[in-house]
């Protein structure tokens, strides 16, 4: 999980001032404190790394480009988010995939399986304490997958990169209530599995 | 996960754990009170708190895996695409303004040597009007008469009796 920046120590008021200005070199901060975090994002849409990167580097031009256009007053890592998962959504429209909204999520080769042993939690590396950790991470993971992939998308914003619902529904262009209520059925579904899984 | 671990009562399930771990609503739940007193239940949260860190990571496919160093190349790319877009960016108003100053140049040098070369329109019309009107009421000789000094005129001003006046062939 990548850390949120709290309240940035650079006053990203003045950068965007900068940028408007003429300064390019003022908008490098912006790159470096949130490319890493919108490629996460929008590979939650696009399940593919060399388009995610490539919707990161568009929505960080366009942003550059169309600086006039932010408005004081909100944020603008929000702002950001939302020019990226525009994009994406573009993207799958072209794609003609419509992951978001139709098909079922392309699962990546398996990749929870191979996941480290070093994921498991630090402090306790006993034997038993790594199956019981493995063995929860492919419940859930299994379970993940019985997720529409809206709610998937929605479940990885709150959950994986920590995106507060109203800031889910800036970025999407959601409201509030629909966020909840994909969250609301999604974790609804999880549990379901994880019963059944259980019994 | 078993049901039932200790004698301390009810063990969580594992969707009461998941619910715990990553709340539906984004706000944390209220901690059972069976979580102060049993410790695998205690222990078995902070695995599905690890779990949904963990599955998050591997949802996240290879970028996960990326190094700091491969994530620093990725933004030089990015801001060096922005430089370029930068320099575009700028070019164009001065590129601008110079192609407008230009075409108002030409246009001006235009005009001038139109009005410099163009006899007078009145002047024009004086001459054109009644040459015009006596043709349509002139005998076949005079419109002769009239082609001939037509050419003559245009002779006297420098032109080719070859071009087609076909005053030669008269003569």
């Amino acid at each position: 999980m990548i850390p949120r920046e709290t309240a940035s120590e650079m006053d990203e008021a003045d950068l965007i001032r900068q940028v408007r200005n003429g300064n390019a070199e003022a908008f490098e901060h912006f790159v470096r404190t949130y490319q890493r975090r919108l490629t996460r994002i929008a590979y939650r849409f696009l399940r593919d790394a060399a388009e995610a990167d490539c919707a990161a580097q568009e929505s960080f031009l366009r942003a550059y480009q169309n600086i006039g256009d932010f408005r004081e007053g909100s944020t603008f890592e929000t702002w950001l988010t939302r020019i990226c998962i525009n994009w994406c959504k573009d993207r799958l429209k072209r794609r003609r995939r419509v992951v978001f909204f139709h098909e079922a999520p392309v699962r990546e080769s398996d990749d929870e399986a191979d996941e480290p042993e070093e994921r498991a939690p630090a402090g306790d590396p006993s034997p038993e304490r790594r199956a019981m950790g493995r063995e929860i991470r492919e419940r859930l993971a299994l379970a993940l997958d019985s997720l529409s992939p809206r709610q998937r998308v929605v479940f990885g914003l709150k959950h994986f990169e920590e995106m507060s619902i109203p800031e889910i529904a800036a970025s999407t262009g959601l409201d509030e209530g629909t966020i909840k209520s994909h969250l609301f059925r999604a974790a609804r579904k999880i549990r379901e599995r994880l019963s059944e899984f259980q019994s | 996960m078993d049901e039932e671990r200790n004698g301390t009562g009810t063990h969580l399930s594992d969707a009461q754990l998941f619910a715990l771990a990553a709340p539906a609503a984004g706000e944390p739940e209220a901690l059972p009170a069976h979580l102060s007193l049993c410790r695998d239940c205690a222990r078995a949260l902070r695995e599905w708190k690890a779990a949904v860190g963990a599955v998050g990571e591997a949802d996240a496919g290879e970028l996960a895996r990326r190094s700091p160093e491969e994530w620093r190349a990725r933004e030089d790319e990015t801001l060096e695409a922005i430089r370029k877009a930068g320099s575009h960016r700028h070019s164009i108003p001065a590129w601008r303004w110079a192609l407008a100053a230009a075409a108002s140049l030409v246009v001006a040098v235009l005009v001038l040597t139109a009005r410099r070369t163009a006899p007078p329109v009145a002047a024009v019309a004086a001459h054109a009007t009644p040459a015009v009107a006596a043709s349509s009421d002139m005998s076949a000789a005079d419109a002769a008469d009239d082609r001939l000094l037509r050419d003559a005129s245009y002779l006297a001003g420098g032109g080719d009796v070859d071009s087609g006046s076909g005053l030669e062939s008269r003569l």
